[in-house]
């Protein structure tokens, strides 16, 4: 891995949406969290922004990074060949300081009795006494991501939830829970909202596909008419 | 009973800070969690996720072996949406290794941990890609945490009850004492960038590899050594278990699968500084080449990324071999009794699995200080799903 020391010009949207500058020397190889990190530690402890896991997987660091939706943890500096890196707070989302949106209006709307779901290692192996399938978390890390991504800004309950559905539907086998499920995705802020931008799809950090199962939903709509 | 009115003012964000929140909470305590950055943004978030049953610590040290063994039972139960709970195993890849085996299962055995020995061939029959050299296999059961999800059910224990109050960043800049008595806590609030006194009854200062620096704040020393790690982790889930090499606890021999990756940790060195901010190229390499010795397919995955964060370890050393010595028990310090401050008390060490029990002792503590006698009940209830802790909006902050 390219591992060289550069300087780096990092432009922050802060307070009243002013853009505040930093210069300083990174380690190429390191990410954008670590960069935050730098300028919290040694330069301007104001500096608000979330993050936890350092690996891509709590989700909690999403934001725009030279506009585009990513994970700030998952974004390495020796990417941007000019040194060169604006990070802002994620759209359509309510901002608290900073870096900092308050996700709780996507949370709210995700469903989901278990945020557990069956391996694709080893599926027909033997299991232990015990063990009665493999099981792993769900792909969707609830960045919000693809809610900031999503051109449609009014009325609408945003990718994740609208995965999050399906997903739950797929797992779920009580057909009144099902059919409450599907109720809620076809409800008017429900997939009818969604205007097929796909841009959801595009910045997903894990691969979530929501375009897809937004997709899945609108067919069942379809055979339910 | 006497009536519990006293405010508690925790300061730090991690999972035991969020565990002592929770259980003070329940026992009808009013807590003020007060945060430099967001919840579980130092140690706890960058846990490497293995749910230790106590296996890996069977053969140094029993009681924290049995406590986890107990721990990751209750975390399974009380907790079940953060934990994939596909069991563990532990490998011998040569002589060395099996000269352990017998050893290894009779101190699991003792510290009640129902280790066993299976045959090699059901070996890769649960676990494919495993080294096919491998000379023994022993179950035992282990898993894999989301730290953040499992800290944030926690944290939404704690707002449900009503008596918690999260302040995410805030940091606190001195601590304010009268004679041995502290009375409040003077935080900058990152938001507002306003200064804010906090007042309270007692202080707990639970801030993992920053518990040094806070006890600092109110003059005492507290011998805290950050000693920090290295995780590795590729872009592929390549099993079920979390596969951890049979020896004695050492660097790089623990492989843990999580959602769709594969992680191996860890290492460790010395650090006067909880800020981690490096990853060693050689660390990196040392993961890589003990992924593959557990698993050979590890070497044709895609890089993910690497990162590091500082244990929090009770005791002072100055070399890497004495560090890595000390204990990862964790300790309650009443700085009444050590240090003349009459109403602060330290929770430092530890690990991510034992962060309920370390919430549930720090409490009792603080409840015999107090002249208090309530019960614990952290054991006893199912946490709500993590993603109640968003119900009250702000990202459960309570400002």
């Amino acid at each position: 891995m390219d591992r060289q020391t550069r300087n780096y010009s990092i432009s922050i949207k802060r307070e009243d949406d002013k853009y505040m500058d930093f210069s300083l020397d990174l380690d190429s190889s390191l990410t954008v969290i670590d960069a935050l990190d730098e300028i919290r530690i040694k330069m301007d402890p104001t500096l608000t922004y979330r993050h936890s896991c350092h690996h891509g997987s709590c989700g909690t660091c999403a934001c725009i990074i030279n506009s585009k939706e990513r994970l700030a943890c998952m974004t390495f500096l020796n990417e941007f060949e000019d040194n060169k890196i604006t990070i802002e707070p994620l759209n359509s989302f309510k901002k608290i300081s900073d870096l900092v949106v308050d996700i709780s209006s996507m949370v709210n709307n995700m469903k989901g009795s278990t945020y557990l779901r069956e391996t694709e290692v080893n599926k027909d192996s033997l299991k232990p006494n015990g063990i009665f399938t493999w099981e792993r978390f769900e792909n969707c890390i609830e960045c919000g991501s693809c809610v900031s991504a999503c051109p449609v800004k009014t009325d609408f309950i945003g990718p994740a939830p609208l995965a999050s559905i399906n997903r739950e539907i797929s797992k779920q086998t009580d057909e009144k829970a099902i059919e409450k499920l599907k109720d809620r995705a076809f409800e008017s802020d429900g997939v009818d909202a969604c205007d097929k931008h796909y841009l959801c799809s595009k910045v997903c950090p894990t691969k979530v596909s929501p375009g897809k199962h937004i997709n899945d939903l609108r067919k069942m709509k379809s055979e339910n008419q | 009973m006497t009536h519990n009115n006293d405010h508690v003012v925790i300061i730090g964000g991690g999972g035991t800070a969020i565990a002592t929140m929770y259980d003070l909470c329940l026992r009808g305590f009013k807590v003020t969690l007060i945060e430099k950055g967001e919840l579980t943004s130092g140690t706890t978030g960058r846990h490497h996720g293995q749910l230790h049953c106590g296996a890996r610590y069977a053969m140094g040290d029993k009681n924290i072996a049995k406590e986890c063994m107990t721990e990751s039972a209750l975390l399974r139960k009380i907790a079940p949406n953060a934990i994939e709970y596909n069991m563990g195993m532990f490998v011998a890849l040569n002589d060395d290794d099996m000269q352990y085996k017998d050893n290894f299962i009779q101190c699991c055995l003792d510290a009640d941990i129902p280790a066993r020995e299976i045959p090699i061939s059901l070996a890769f029959e649960y676990e494919k890609e495993l080294n096919r050299n491998i000379k023994a296999a022993v179950m035992v059961p282990d898993g894999t945490i989301d730290p953040w999800r499992l800290a944030i059910s926690f944290a939404a224990g704690a707002l449900k009850t009503g008596n918690a109050e999260i302040k995410t960043y805030h940091e606190v800049i001195a601590i304010n004492k009268n004679a041995s008595n502290i009375e409040s806590v003077t935080v900058i609030n990152h938001i507002s960038h306003k200064k804010e006194t906090i007042l309270g009854d007692i202080f707990i200062n639970a801030g993992g590899p920053w518990a040094g620096k806070i006890a600092e704040l109110a003059g005492i020393d507290l011998p805290v050594s950050p000693s920090p790690g290295t995780m590795l982790a590729a872009k592929k889930r390549i099993s079920n278990m979390v596969v951890s090499r049979l020896h004695e606890a050492g660097d790089g021999d623990i492989v843990v699968p999580q959602r769709q990756l594969t992680i191996i940790g860890s290492t460790q060195w010395l650090s006067d500084n909880p800020d981690i901010n490096r990853v060693p190229q050689e660390d990196i390499d040392f993961l890589n080449k003990s992924a593959i010795d557990i698993f050979p397919c590890f070497k044709n995955l895609e890089y993910h990324t690497a990162w590091a964060a500082a244990r929090p370890l009770y005791g002072k050393h100055s070399t890497s071999e004495g560090v890595r010595n000390l204990s990862r028990d964790y300790i309650a310090v009443d700085h009444e009794k050590h240090d003349g401050v009459d109403n602060m008390i330290s929770i430092v060490g530890g690990k991510a699995t034992t962060l309920r029990a370390m919430g549930e002792v720090v409490s009792d503590m603080l409840c015999k200080k107090v002249g208090l006698d309530i019960k614990g009940r952290t054991s006893e209830i199912i946490l709500p799903n993590y993603r109640e802790y968003y119900r009250g909006g702000r990202n459960g902050q309570t400002d």
